[in-house]
Parts: structure tokens; C-alpha cells; sequence
């Protein structure tokens, strides 16, 4: 027996997290799939992210570390950059991790007993990379019919696209988010977010959890097909509508909104600081021009009404604009705040996380202590249950980090076992890359 | 019929904002019963475009329609002193209560967690609010541009040269309301198996947040503060082509570069200034001359299928009328045609996933006060007089 890696964590003193008790198979690696894992790990689900020595998720970076694409504490990879890479360690959080080699018998063998000691599987791969692997759900079924699992490719398991090639940007193209994004005089544009990874793996979530829910009550399992694209999509919803409507394309608009104005992003005395301002209706106009000590403003017959200030943004913008030149981001948020104006500083990673005062009194930041990467903040998951935040239990998992617990606990392999196993190449905790180098 | 993964839960909605009822739209379409609460003046949601016509009307906003599928709707003024009762009724009824007013709100109702808790034990609480329920920022005021600038979702989109810009779209409001989904679903399952009560405090502005995922990481660990990268260089940008706009996604090493060039066979990249990652690199602008006049010959139909022919990740930039032709999407079923008795058959996006045992519903969002009788006369057990006298008087 090993004491289990995800230590019990009694959120509120009356009750543990709501996922206690579920035991999920992560295949998952980059961004779509290990963000809704993280979401469901940190509900409180026993998530185990399994990678393999030859594959390992590839935000952990080369063996040989990359300091341009991926961030190390103080910028050095250390012995081991693999384990010492933001993204992956970011994203991986409150997860056991192990290595299996599913391209090797022994390794397909041990998946499906972890399979059968699981409620669900959740996958990102390609579409057809399952079905390569043997491990389809039609399998995985008669392994284990209660099973739930997840698969989340770019345009879904099926129809005459779903084996393309897909990035963030592609999938953003595909879905019209590119074509309405972008300054209203200029072309589409990408965001800097890859942002259908995110919104996937919000939806592949949340269709676990009503799978399980579904199980719970009768028993079955059965099969998710998520298409990355049609989650998307979603979100553009409103926009679909007006298509079918008015069969016109709705305007790009920049930082402008088709019916508020003024509604923009404003420049400030710090470099790279801007701060948005968005004014609804005419009560917030009047308020924006008496905080500004522009009464004549609010006043004026001109801008009087929404139809005439929308018609005037062009007058409008650079008036507001020549009174926060002047300020700091985060003085023009408070003086418009206490008005009753939607004003709020555009943050950058560093206002959020050093200077922004409603995050660090909502305890948004916990510190996570990682054997080989160090001590350092991390943000919470985006809601509090009970008043309280749910608690990274586990920082993200070493390579192979678990091996001995999921396999030998869960598993019941020996530690002899687990050795052949090791001198096999199936589990282990050193990339095969280096494992394979000649010893010095 | 086939049953649904969220079948048997009842939701009262009392929601006023997109986050709330995209959340409950989740929870609705997977065939959870949600009652959606209106002032008897409609969900100010109902006063969004688009319109049919661009003139408003308060059954036939898009936003609206999309965001209240399978919902049930009925109305109440919980301003007034009757509403308290009916909605305590109506509560009773219900597993999951979710909520978008201003925090305290629900307490000035008498119906603050506390007090709901001891009311009905079993009860989740999803209050959803652009800032959460304690804070400094608790009661400042948002639209969802302010929720993409404090969030940071917005710093990072654009030029570097040029200001941030935005989203399109309520796209804070829509994180809010996605993740929102998955902690309520969660604490549903909580609740079914131990019989405890949950309370979730949702803040849009954390959940939009949520999506920077690493940069977070690259931040604490290394002070990384990500930049505006525009729309790429070279291998990893998007391009005009003669009829609109593509993507191109290529690593520069390994036979990504060698697929590409077996595709668009421009005799000059076989030049050896092109020949190393370094090389394509130091002569990006060179680059993307030739590739700008090939592509500028070929439309983006062409470029996408023929790029992914050969491997090449091509995408192509979907205009909504693209969408509609996508050939992908149409043999998935993913466009539901939805009729609605005031704004008429349109086209709506389907379920966002296929739940393979649990198909989704296809229902259409309610009309205002709609569901008022079946709510109140045969459930609650109001008498028809009784609801008369509540509709004379404003309440419903």
C-alpha cells in the first residue's frame, strides 16, 4: 500500500470535492483536452493522465528543453526540462500522471484494466488514432460497458473532414470567428488565445459529467463525439441567428458594439496600459461626462441620445481618450467604477497577477510547491463552492510520477513486476529519447 | 424516446443575462426541466438583436431564441410581496436554482443561501455574477467588454503595433456561462449521492480569465508577458487568397515544410536560402511574397481541401454563409432547423457534442409567460382565479 498521491481534501469541513470517487483515464495532451480534464481534477475527480515514455505530452517540451517556446523557472530547464515546463505543469495540475506504452501489448493490457477500474476515458487524439490503436469505444465497451468515454478530435469522429489537420488557428477560421474579429477597418484576425482549445474542453467537461450523471442513475455508459469546431460554434450562436435571419454577415467591429457607444479600449499615461469604458445607456453617459468634470458633455444635445452618440463615436472616442492619456489604468477603472460606469483596466498577465486587487482578495492565486519546478502561484478554478476555493491538491505530475501508485495499488502489480515492466520499455520515468542514448 | 443524460433535474432559472442562460441552455438541451423566471416585461435578453427585419420584438431576438432552448418559461415580479411565496413553491420543486442577480439580491429576498438551505437542504445554488460574490470589484458595474479587458482575454488579440481588440461577440458572458455548466453539473452529481446542498459562486470575469491556461505559468515561472502577435508570419498566419482568407499551419522543421512544398510546388523554394527552418526564417519576407501571389490565384475552397490533401494544415475563414455550406457540418447534422410560433423556422447551431445514448432535445425557447398555467394552476395548485387576481396585479 502507498499512501494515495492526491491527498483527501475536505473543502468546506463538511464535505469533500464534488467529483470525489469518479476515476478518469486522461489520454489527452496540449491544450483541448488536458483543459477540460484539469477543470474535472480540480471538481475533485480521480484523473489519471496517462503519457507514454516514447510520447509524452508534448508541452512538456523537447528532452533537451526549448527555452523560446516553453517558460522554466528563471528561465533554465534544468536537468529535467520535461518536468519543469509552464505549459505543461500549468495545465496538469491535481492529476496523477503515468507512462504506458500503448503501441506494446503489455501496455494495451494494463489500459484496459485501468479501464476497467475507471468511469470514463477521455482522449484529444486525431480521429483515427483509437481505432489504431485497437482501444475504440467499441472496444473499450466490451472491456467495460459502463464506460464513458470522450473523444474530442478537431471536426469530430465522423464526415468527410474529420481526419484534416487542425490547429487553434485553422479551428478558428473554420468556426466565422476569424472573419468577425479584427479592427473594423482591417482584415480578419486570429486571436491570441487559440481559443477553440479552451471552449472544447469547457464542453468536454461538462458532456462528462452529464454522462456520468446518466450512468449513475441507470448504469450505462456510452460514447461522446465532440467536435472542437462545433463548440465553437456555439459561442457565435447570436451571430448563426442573425445569418438565417437576414442572410447578411454581421459587421466587424473592432472594440465597438453594434448597439452601445461609446464602448472602447482608451489609452493611458503607462506604456501598453489601456483601459475600456462602455456606456449603455443614458443615465451612464450623463455619469460618464459629470466623472470626467465634463458636464457640458452630458448636456450636450448631440450625444443625447444612444442613436446619436452611436453615430458620433468618431467625435466622441478621442474626448474620452484626451482625459485618461493623463491617468493611470487603474485610477480611470476606480473614478468611473464609482460613478456607475463599466470601466475596467485591459490587464495583461502582469496587472492580473501582481496589481489587480479583486483577484488577490478572492484568493484566485494558490501556491503550488513542485518537486522539481519549485514554488510558485498558480490561479484557481474559476468558481468557489461554499465560499471557498477548490484546492490544487497535487502540483502536475512528473514523467511517470504514479507509476507505482496507479499500477501497483489500483493494478495490484508487484514492484517486481513493475521492474520487468520498466526493463521493457512499457512504463518508466525517463524519456526514451534519453533512455536510448548511449550511457557515458 | 430515448432518455436524457439530465432527465429528472428541474432548474428554476431566474437568470437575466447571457452567462445564466447559456449555462442553463447546456443543462436544458441534455433534458433537464428548467423554468425559466421572467419579470412579467420579459428578460431584458429578449430586448438583444439580431431581429428579423432589424426591428426588435420581444419574441424574435436571436440571442434570445438561441440562448432558451427546451426552456420552460413563466413570469413573476419578485419585487413584490406575493413573489416570495410562489417562488418558494416553485422552489421546492426544484433541485437547482440559478441565479445572475447583483450579489445580495437573493438575500433581500429572503432567500439567501443560508436561508434557502435550511428551506430545502438538497438544494444547488449557481450564482453566476460578473465578479463573484465578495471582492472589491463585487459590485462594479460590467458589460462584457469590461469582462474581456479585466479577465486579460482581451490584451492579447490584435497587432502589436496597434491597440488590443476585442472578441467578437458576448464571448465573457459565454465562458461564464460554459463553465458555469460544469461545476453545476458536478455539484449535481455531489448532490444526488450524499443529499447535500451546494453552493457555487461563478465569476465571469475568472472564467474568461481561466482560458489563458499556461500563460499564467509562463508569468509566475519567468515573468513572460505574452505579446500581441498578430496574425503571424510566414508558416503561421493567416493569408488573403482571390475570394477571402486561409490559414496556414506549418512547422518549419520536420516533413510538415516537405508536404507543403510537395503541395503548392513553387519552384523557388526549392532555392537554398529556403532550405533550413533558419533560412525560411531569416527570409520570411521573401516567403511570404511567393506564397501571398499563389495564393491570391486560388479561391479558399480550393486551398483548404487541396492543402489537406496533402497533409497541410490549410483552414479555411468561414463567413456565416461558409458555415452553412460546410460540407463537414452537413453531414454531421449539426444545423437544426427550429421552428418558434412568433419568429418562424431559422437556423440554429445544434448540440455542441453527441451524447451517444442521450441525444439532445430540439425544442425551442419559450414564448413570454407561456408555461404561466401548467406552472402554477397544475403544479403549484393555484386556483384560476387566484392567478387571475396575480395577473391583475402585476405579478405575473
Amino acid at each position: 500500500m502507498y499512501e494515495h498521491p492526491l491527498r483527501a481534501c475536505a473543502v468546506t469541513g463538511r464535505g469533500g470535492l464534488p467529483l470525489e470517487g469518479v476515476r478518469i483515464l486522461d489520454l489527452t495532451q496540449m491544450l483541448a483536452g488536458p483543459y477540460a480534464t484539469r477543470l474535472l481534477a480540480d471538481l475533485g475527480a480521480e484523473m489519471i493522465k496517462i503519457e507514454s515514455r516514447q510520447r509524452y505530452d508534448l508541452t512538456r517540451g523537447p528532452v533537451g528543453g526549448d527555452r523560446v517556446s516553453r517558460a522554466y523557472p528563471n528561465d533554465d530547464p534544468g536537468e529535467h526540462p520535461w518536468n519543469r515546463s509552464h505549459f505543461f505543469n500549468e495545465l496538469n495540475r491535481n492529476k496523477l500522471g503515468i507512462t504506458l506504452s500503448l503501441t506494446h501489448p503489455r501496455g494495451v493490457e494494463l489500459f484496459k484494466a485501468l479501464v476497467r477500474a475507471s468511469d470514463a476515458v477521455i482522449e484529444n487524439f486525431s480521429a483515427r488514432v483509437m481505432q489504431n490503436l485497437g482501444l475504440s469505444y467499441q472496444v473499450l465497451r466490451e472491456v467495460k460497458p459502463q464506460i464513458v468515454m470522450c473523444s474530442m478530435p478537431a471536426l469530430g469522429m465522423t464526415g468527410p473532414e474529420k481526419d484534416y489537420v487542425c490547429y487553434g488557428t485553422t479551428m478558428e477560421m473554420l468556426s466565422g470567428m476569424t472573419e468577425l474579429m479584427g479592427y473594423s477597418d482591417g482584415v480578419p484576425m486570429m486571436t491570441g488565445l487559440t481559443y477553440g482549445d479552451t471552449v472544447a474542453g469547457t464542453h468536454a467537461a461538462f458532456a462528462v459529467v452529464a454522462a456520468l450523471r446518466h450512468r449513475r442513475r441507470t448504469g450505462e455508459g456510452q460514447y461522446i463525439d465532440l467536435s472542437q469546431l462545433e463548440t465553437i460554434t456555439q459561442y457565435l450562436g447570436p451571430h448563426i441567428l442573425e445569418y438565417s435571419m437576414q442572410r447578411r454577415q454581421p459587421a466587424r467591429l473592432g472594440n465597438r458594439h453594434p448597439t452601445m457607444a461609446p464602448h472602447g479600449i482608451y489609452p493611458t499615461r503607462e506604456e501598453e496600459r489601456w483601459v475600456s469604458v462602455a456606456v449603455g445607456n443614458d443615465a451612464e453617459w450623463q455619469a460618464l461626462g459629470r466623472a470626467m468634470g465634463k458636464p457640458e458633455l452630458a448636456d450636450d444635445p448631440r450625444y443625447a441620445t444612444l442613436g446619436e452618440r452611436y453615430q458620433r463615436q468618431n467625435e466622441i472616442d478621442p474626448i474620452i481618450a484626451a482625459w485618461t492619456a493623463p491617468q493611470s489604468a487603474y485610477q480611470v477603472q476606480e473614478t468611473l467604477q464609482q460613478s456607475g460606469v463599466a470601466a475596467g483596466v485591459v490587464a495583461t498577465m502582469e496587472t492580473a497577477c501582481t496589481q489587480d486587487p479583486h483577484l488577490a482578495a478572492r484568493d484566485y492565486f494558490q501556491t503550488v510547491t513542485h518537486p522539481e519546478a519549485g514554488t510558485h502561484l498558480a490561479p484557481s478554478a474559476p468558481w468557489k463552492l461554499e465560499g471557498y476555493r477548490l484546492p490544487i491538491r497535487k502540483p502536475a505530475p512528473l514523467l511517470g510520477e504514479d507509476n507505482q501508485w496507479v499500477l501497483g495499488d489500483i493494478l495490484g502489480l508487484t514492484l517486481a513486476e513493475l521492474r520487468e515492466l520498466e526493463e521493457a520499455g512499457v512504463v518508466g520515468a525517463l524519456p526514451a529519447e534519453l533512455a536510448a542514448a548511449p550511457k557515458p | 424516446m430515448a432518455p436524457q443524460a439530465l432527465e429528472g433535474i428541474t432548474v428554476l432559472d431566474l437568470s437575466d443575462r447571457i452567462a445564466g442562460a447559456y449555462c442553463t441552455k447546456l443543462l436544458a438541451d441534455c433534458g433537464a426541466r428548467v423554468i425559466k423566471v421572467e419579470p412579467p416585461s420579459g428578460d431584458p435578453l429578449r430586448r438583444l438583436g439580431p431581429f428579423p427585419g432589424d426591428a426588435p420584438h420581444p419574441e424574435k431576438g436571436g440571442a434570445f431564441l438561441f440562448l432558451n432552448t427546451n426552456k420552460e418559461g413563466v413570469t413573476l415580479n419578485l419585487g413584490s410581496p406575493t413573489a416570495s411565496d410562489l417562488l418558494r413553491r416553485l422552489l421546492s420543486q426544484c433541485q437547482v436554482l440559478v441565479e445572475t442577480f447583483p450579489p445580495g439580491y437573493l438575500g433581500s429576498l429572503g432567500l439567501s443561501y443560508a436561508q434557502l438551505q435550511s428551506l430545502h437542504p438538497g438544494l444547488v445554488l449557481t450564482s453566476i455574477t460578473s465578479f463573484g460574490q465578495d471582492g472589491p470589484y463585487r459590485d462594479y458595474k460590467a458589460y462584457d467588454l469590461t469582462l474581456q479587458a479585466l479577465s486579460g482575454i482581451l490584451y492579447v488579440n490584435g497587432e502589436p503595433h496597434l491597440d488590443p481588440v476585442r472578441l467578437p461577440g458576448a464571448q465573457a458572458e459565454f465562458l461564464g456561462g460554459g463553465h458555469a455548466a460544469v461545476a453545476t453539473t458536478a455539484a449535481i452529481l455531489a448532490t444526488e449521492a450524499t443529499g447535500m446542498g451546494q453552493n457555487l459562486d461563478c465569476s465571469i470575469m475568472e472564467a474568461a480569465g481561466s482560458i489563458l491556461a499556461s500563460r499564467y505559468g509562463a508569468f509566475f515561472y519567468k515573468g513572460d508577458v505574452s505579446l500581441r502577435r498578430g496574425n503571424g508570419r510566414g508558416n503561421w498566419a493567416i493569408y488573403p487568397c482571390a475570394d477571402g482568407y486561409i490559414s496556414l499551419n506549418v512547422y518549419f522543421h520536420g516533413e510538415e515544410w516537405e508536404r507543403f512544398k510537395a503541395w503548392v510546388q513553387i519552384p523557388e523554394l526549392d532555392d537554398d536560402k529556403f532550405s533550413t527552418a533558419a533560412g525560411r526564417r531569416i527570409n520570411v519576407d521573401e516567403l511570404e511574397t511567393l506564397l501571398l501571389s499563389w495564393f491570391m490565384e486560388r479561391d479558399k475552397e480550393e486551398l483548404y481541401h487541396d492543402g489537406q490533401r496533402h497533409r497541410v494544415a490549410v483552414g479555411l475563414g468561414s463567413t456565416m454563409e461558409d458555415l452553412q455550406h460546410s460540407r463537414q457540418l452537413a453531414a454531421r447534422d449539426y444545423f437544426r432547423t427550429v421552428d418558434h410560433p412568433a419568429a418562424g423556422p431559422l437556423v440554429y447551431p445544434g448540440p455542441p457534442f453527441k451524447l451517444g445514448a442521450t441525444p439532445h432535445r430540439t425544442g425551442r425557447a419559450p414564448l413570454l409567460g407561456e408555461h404561466n398555467e401548467t406552472v402554477y394552476l397544475r403544479e403549484l395548485g393555484l386556483a384560476p382565479q387566484e392567478l387571475v387576481r396575480l395577473r391583475e396585479a402585476g405579478i405575473v
